[in-house]
């Protein structure tokens, strides 16, 4: 029997503990965020849209920003019974999908630059990612597993 | 940052108003270069919290987009949405060429981001014109991916300014051929605050 599929909308953690796979349509500018811990099988996956709730007050949504997605991410993996010294991070997304704009300072890289950041303070080491470049992600993570899979419309299906 | 956009049912109707005007003459630069009748559904307003605008207008549908950016007295985008397929006929009707594929050539892009920045020059004229300030469209890009990965990129700009976002939508369709597409207008919160004092001041409430 497959394992059930959880789809983690824009700006949603979702954390799952039995077999299951967490899946995100479409990422461009923003970054999934794939955490797992593979001694007790917790998983989680973030769709997450802006690098910093800075001015944002009250914060509207904790899952829609980098800096606090991610903690949140942790505490829902750690009353699943994981192990915070066990998680290790995959992460996908980030793109420009216009390469018109010569800037370099477009969201999806500060996005990745945010995420990157915040992992290094939570002690949490980056194993695999795909980000940048100008193509649109659907990520599917298979939390039995820890293996995250990137499809593309039109570069084929990695997987990290 | 975190500011909510709160409209009052008469500037929410003038709002739509000017929309309609905008759409209705990118519509009509379109029947007028594809010599076909083209016919637009009334166009909607949506102001919601971004998320829940990718939400909805997004999904994993190859589409080709053209973002056109508005700048000058108003700041914003212009965004044509056309699913493959009707990118593909598009152009046909246009150059007279078939497609030689389902893929986009060089010369298909550069016709599809012609039929964008004129759709998007009559759009911001109209509004130009209507609120009597200067618009300057930049010139249009297109990419051709998933609708939810071009449209989280466009939108995020402007998630970045506020957790609220307006958006003018407007649906057409060709006549004889089944082409459908979008036309998206998104200002940015300053520009809606200076669109909405115009307004006002049109219909002589003041500021």
């Amino acid at each position: 029997m497959s394992p059930p599929v959880i789809v983690v909308d824009i700006a949603d953690v979702k954390a799952a503990t039995r077999p299951a796979k967490l899946v995100s349509i479409g990422l461009g500018s923003c970054v999934g965020v794939a955490l797992f811990d593979s001694g007790s099988k917790v998983g989680s996956l973030a769709h997450i849209m802006l690098p910093s709730s800075r001015g944002f007050d009250p914060i509207d949504n904790r899952a829609k920003y980098v800096d606090t997605a991610i903690p949140l991410a942790i505490e829902k993996m750690l009353k699943l019974g994981a192990e915070k010294s066990r998680i290790v991070a995959k992460i996908a997304g980030g793109a420009k999908m216009f390469s018109f704009t010569s800037k370099d300072d477009y969201i999806g890289r500060k996005n990745v630059l945010a995420v990157k950041d915040v992992l290094k303070k939570e002690d949490i080491r980056i194993v695999a990612e795909d980000t940048g470049g100008s193509v649109g992600r659907t990520i599917e993570f298979d939390t039995s597993s820890g293996k995250l899979l990137v499809k593309t419309a039109r570069q084929g299906v990695r997987e990290l | 940052m975190a500011r909510q956009i709160m409209l009052n049912e008469l500037e929410l109707d003038m709002l739509r108003e000017v929309g309609s005007i905008g759409a209705s003459h990118a519509t009509n630069s379109l029947a007028e270069l594809t010599n076909t009748k083209v016919s637009i559904e009334v166009p909607a307003l949506e102001i919601k919290p971004v998320e829940e605008l990718l939400a909805s207008e997004g999904g994993e549908d190859l589409v080709a987009g053209v973002y056109v950016e508005l700048h000058g007295d108003i700041c914003g985008v212009i965004v044509l949405l056309l699913d493959v397929a009707s990118a593909v006929e598009l152009v046909t009707q246009i150059t007279g060429m078939p497609a030689a594929s389902e893929e986009l050539s060089d010369m298909e892009v550069s016709v599809l981001q012609e039929v964008g920045n004129i759709m998007a020059s009559h759009f911001s004229n109209a509004l130009a014109d209507f609120l009597g300030l200067k618009i300057m469209p930049l010139p249009p890009a297109l990419a051709v991916d998933m609708a939810a990965a071009l449209l989280d990129f466009i939108m995020l700009e402007q998630a970045q300014k506020a957790n609220e976002a307006i958006l003018f939508k407007t649906k057409f369709m060709f006549q004889p051929k089944q082409i459908t597409g979008k036309i998206f207008l998104m200002p940015d919160p300053e520009s809606l605050d200076r669109i909405i004092a115009l307004l006002r001041k049109k219909v002589g409430i003041g500021a």
